[in-house]
């Protein structure tokens, strides 16, 4: 995309180099957006923009009972994401992230952290043309070719991907 | 009106007129800086770049002993009695620590996707470690751009007050709105 005149990229090849190292511009991403802040990729993969999922969700007044879910807290595990996903958004758990008409998918990514604990870290959307769609926390969103490329130290790895059919438009919150 | 002292000895002279007692405070000794608030005790690494390791610098915090006003009937204990204002921390120590650890902060998170990674990172749990005196530069720096500070408000900030109304969760901007008037109203910024 082409950005407007006098705006600095707030993703920096410093970063990319530090964080994932498989990015290279023309090649295995592209930038879609300008910098935006307030939401994280969640929301953005959800069509939940304008809110941050985490904030909510993870907050005391979320009301668990009133999405279906049980009234365990719920976790930053992959799974505790999952089951999030599966009882607001219909996403169900599938085997492959390769693309299939009329079907939606994301990749859910895991990291470790220094005490080795494992932790939900990203999520990518898969659109129509089977290319990946991420919102790198507050940095510019990006189109990228494979999963792959937002692999390391800060995203970890694609562990879980889920599906659900595509058209479907649900959002709760606004 | 809340006294900031810099020696223990103005400190104890603070204590013996105001009858109060020391509730919070930080120690630096051997590059490592010590946070003690009301009887528990954490360490963590400091490491500004400006800090000068063969000068010691102490900030105690003389508070009213709050366990004894939760006692006390009819006394009310306002989050203002125990903040220093901005203007009273213009250029000073817990400034420049401040900025430095929040500009680590904002540049080793800012791809971090989920709030939980950003709110864990080192630097902001250093903030935290400071305590009440990074109310200020926060809601400061709240004032700027809406950003993921509220757990460590909800940490800082006793009595423990919580001015974001439900339906205001998740939305970011309308929480960093809600912060900045609970400043204004206690008159922090």
């Amino acid at each position: 995309m082409e950005f407007p005149a006098g705006y600095t990229i707030a993703l920096t090849q410093e970063q990319i180099n530090a964080n994932w190292p498989a990015l290279i511009e023309g090649a295995t991403f592209e930038f879609t957006s300008l910098k935006r802040k307030g939401y994280n990729c969640v929301g953005f993969a959800l069509g939940e923009e304008g809110k941050d999922l985490d904030m909510l969700v993870f907050s005391k007044h979320f009301d668990l009972l009133q999405f279906g879910l049980s009234n365990t807290p719920l976790d930053h595990s992959v799974n505790g994401y999952a089951k999030l996903f599966r009882a607001l958004y219909n996403f169900e758990i599938c085997d492959s992230y390769q693309l299939e008409e009329g079907i939606e998918k994301i990749a859910l990514y895991e990291n470790e952290d220094e005490s080795g604990e494992k932790g939900f870290s990203h999520i990518a959307l898969q659109l129509e043309n089977g290319i990946w769609k991420s919102k790198l926390g507050s940095l510019e969103d990006i189109e990228h070719t494979e999963l792959s490329a937002l692999n390391g130290n800060f995203y970890g790895e694609p562990v879980l991907f889920m599906r659900r059919e595509r058209g479907i438009y649900q959002r709760h919150f606004r | 009106m809340q006294t900031l002292v810099q020696t223990k000895n103005e400190l104890k002279k603070h204590i013996k007129n105001e009858e109060g007692c020391l509730d919070f405070s930080h120690r630096h000794v051997q590059g490592m800086t010590h946070v003690m608030a009301e009887g528990s005790i954490h360490s963590f690494r400091f490491s500004m770049e400006s800090y000068e390791p063969k000068r010691r610098v102490r900030w105690y915090y003389a508070d009213p002993p709050q366990r004894k006003l939760r006692n006390r009937k009819n006394t009310s204990y306002s989050i203002r009695d125990s903040i220093l204002n901005l203007e009273q921390l213009k250029g000073s120590l817990p400034e420049k620590q401040f900025n430095y650890l929040a500009n680590k902060w904002k540049r080793e998170t800012a791809g971090y996707s989920t709030s939980y990674h950003i709110t864990k990172h080192e630097a902001y749990l250093d903030i935290i470690g400071m305590g009440k005196v990074a109310l200020p530069f926060i809601l400061k720096d709240l004032q700027q751009e809406p950003d993921y500070w509220f757990v460590a408000l909800k940490h800082i900030v006793k009595p423990k007050v919580d001015p974001i109304p439900n339906e205001h969760y998740g939305d970011l901007e309308k929480m960093t709105e809600d912060w900045l008037n609970w400043g204004r109203e206690n008159n922090i910024l």
